[in-house]
């Protein structure tokens, strides 16, 4: 009888797989579980790292829901700073399942986050997704009348998806005591006032992630017993952590964490792949080369080089976005010699692209010594 | 005698017709007009080295659309020298995009229809700044000093749109959105113009929309203003258009302007 490892393909052994692969080329190291069509209505939420995934489904062609619009002659500069184009429905990242979960309840109104409206300056804020209005609004009440109509349309994009694709970013959130709502940001941060009688800092266990992502899909095949999920860890490091430890240790645990999750919900599940785009990004292959100079976001090349082998491996090519209604226009426009200097400004170089994540888990940086 | 140009599109027959109506009573003024109805407007640039304005480059026209420019004008490129003032009619602004918005949108404090889908004020605010912006002129008319050069807006739709429009067309549903609730239109197509006069304003040109009094209360223009309309060359426009003007229209945006291309009579 010979060794199991006697016959197994290159791609299991280190030497062929890894060492001997040429440098960049990111390898044969997504095998899908389940067909993706162009057909399905796919829905996207996660972490900042999860508008590129977005951003490359919805380029490729793919049904993207956007459950809360804008016109195509809006730019995306202007929709993503307001939080429309980024993800199904415009509530901004989701570092945690638990904040997903969280949402999708409140979307049913079987939860209700406490503390919903943070404050600052005289403007008011959405404290499950602060940044999506950058100035804030006028009132608290014009705050709740907006996150009702938003929920409305959570839910309907949600029940209507085929796929959820989410990517986990953090395990670590700043939770209220009283009754455990968990919030995106840290109060302070964006705007409200960290009191710690009031909130602390949680760091998700392997099993709470777990719990709580079997209770979201069991929710969501409620609604669609057939629906899909596509889930991928985010390989942006954390910018900042509270849990005491170095940076770079507590982004390591937070990250292998949901790795782990990941795998575990693979294997158990049907109907839920993972996508590697953690592994493909910090590949020892790479050297590094898929990070900006901050080491820590995530460059053009990175990103399309991940989601090449995303859709390489189901069957489809990347191909060149579309110009927009907006893009073409002004190209007419620009041409009377007498218009559009914006016309440039619509097609962003590929390291625009990447860099340009709405993702105010960065702004910590700022409260960097 | 004060020498002034006209350059524009199809929009520009409203002021030729509206010159002849007004011209007896203004003979220290002369017009000259310069047009390339259509598309192919677009085409036209502008050599500030050389001062011209036309079909530059005629490898963007076809020959028909170089003979329809023989045909109008006389010649295919104009020169700007030698003018007091020069207008530039019909220069689009972005107000189909933002009728297009807040009719299937509301905005909060502006319009309240009921929609399910609704814009916060900022987000509004930053959306119309970003069509605006969208609209702006070629960089080559910046600060352009040889001669001052006025932009003049599209007129707005007439009032008469809710009757000629196609309603099963996109623009129809637009306009019926609008018939059935016509709250913050004006407002929003007065910000729409601000805003642009203001961008315009920092790089140096002016802006003048047309004169509040030939539009209604919802910031359309006033339903006779779109009767009897006429082409650049004289023949009748297709009944359904409500977004061309008549001679009234064109002699009242005019006299309207006069302060601003022409100055020295302003002053005395």
């Amino acid at each position: 009888m010979p060794s199991p490892y006697a016959n197994l393909p290159s791609r299991a052994y280190w030497r062929s797989a890894v060492g001997e692969r040429a440098s960049l080329d990111p390898g044969d190291v997504f095998q899908p579980k389940f067909p993706i069509t162009k057909e399905m209505k796919v829905t996207t939420a996660g972490s900042c790292f999860a508008q590129h995934v977005g951003r490359a489904l919805r380029g490729a062609g793919f049904n993207v829901q956007d459950a809360e619009r804008l016109p195509p002659v809006v730019s995306d500069a202007v929709a993503t700073r307001f939080g429309y184009r980024l993800y199904s429905a415009r509530y901004g990242n989701i570092y945690t399942m638990r904040q997903l979960l969280q949402l999708n309840d409140e979307t049913k109104g079987t939860a209700t986050p406490a503390l919903p409206v943070w404050e600052k300056d005289g403007r008011f804020f959405d404290a499950q997704r602060p940044s999506v209005e950058p100035e804030g609004l006028a009132s608290e009440a014009d705050v709740m009348t907006h996150r009702a109509s938003h929920l409305k349309h959570v839910r309907a994009t949600f029940r209507n998806s085929d796929l959820f694709v989410f990517t986990f970013g953090l395990t670590e959130a700043w939770v209220h005591k009283e009754t455990g709502t968990v919030y995106p940001t840290a109060p302070g941060t964006i705007a409200g006032a960290f009191d710690p009688d009031v909130f602390e800092f949680k760091n998700f266990s392997y099993s709470e992630i777990r719990s709580d992502f079997l209770t979201f899909r069991k929710k969501m095949m409620a609604a669609n017993p057939d629906m899909k999920f596509l889930i991928t860890v985010s390989p942006v490091p954390l910018t900042a952590t509270a849990s005491g430890r170095h940076v770079e240790v507590a982004s390591s645990y937070s990250k292998s964490t949901l790795v782990a999750v990941c795998g575990a919900l693979r294997e158990e599940f049907d109907n839920v792949d993972y996508f590697p785009s953690y592994e493909i990004i910090t590949s020892q292959n790479a050297r590094g080369a898929y990070y900006a100079s901050n080491k820590r976001e995530v460059s053009s090349q990175g990103v399309a080089t991940a989601m090449g082998v995303f859709l390489k491996s189901h069957g489809f090519a990347p191909s060149a976005p579309h110009p927009t209604e907006r893009q073409t226009r002004s190209a007419m426009v620009r041409s009377y010699d007498a218009s559009a200097g914006r016309a440039a400004a619509a097609s962003p170089s590929a390291e625009e692209t990447a860099e340009d994540v709405v993702c105010e888990e960065a702004l910590l940086d700022a409260f960097s010594k | 005698m004060s020498r002034i140009l006209l350059i524009g599109n199809s929009h520009l027959a409203a002021f030729r017709t509206g010159w002849d109506m007004i011209r007896a009573a203004n003979p220290d003024v002369s017009i000259d007009f310069f047009a390339q109805p259509g598309p192919e407007y677009y085409h036209m640039t502008l050599n500030r080295k050389l001062s011209q304005f036309g079909a530059i480059n005629e490898a963007r026209f076809t020959l028909q659309q170089l003979e329809r420019l023989d045909k109008f004008n006389g010649k295919r490129i104009v020169s700007l020298d030698g003018y007091d003032r020069i207008m530039v009619v019909g220069n689009q602004h972005g107000m189909a995009d933002v009728l297009k918005l807040v009719a299937h949108r509301d905005v909060v404090g502006l319009r309240d229809t009921g929609s399910a889908h609704f814009l916060s004020r900022p987000a509004f605010d930053a959306v119309v700044d970003d069509i605006a912006a969208s609209f702006m002129p070629h960089r080559a008319w910046e600060r352009f000093s040889a001669t001052p050069v006025t932009f003049h807006a599209i007129p707005r739709p007439a009032e008469t749109a809710f009757d000629k429009v196609d309603r099963d067309s996109n623009v129809g549903r637009t306009y019926a959105k609008i018939e059935a609730c016509a709250d913050g239109i004006k407002t929003a197509l007065d910000q729409l113009a601000d805003v642009f006069t203001h961008h315009m304003d920092a790089i140096g040109l002016r802006f003048l929309q047309q004169p509040q009094d030939t539009m209604n209360a919802i910031g359309f223009t006033n339903a006779h203003m779109n009767t009897e309309l006429e082409s650049f060359t004289g023949h009748s426009m297709p009944a359904k258009d409500f977004q061309h003007m008549n001679a009234s229209y064109g002699a009242a945006c005019l006299c309207a302007a006069y302060p601003d291309i022409l100055p020295s009579r302003d002053a005395a």
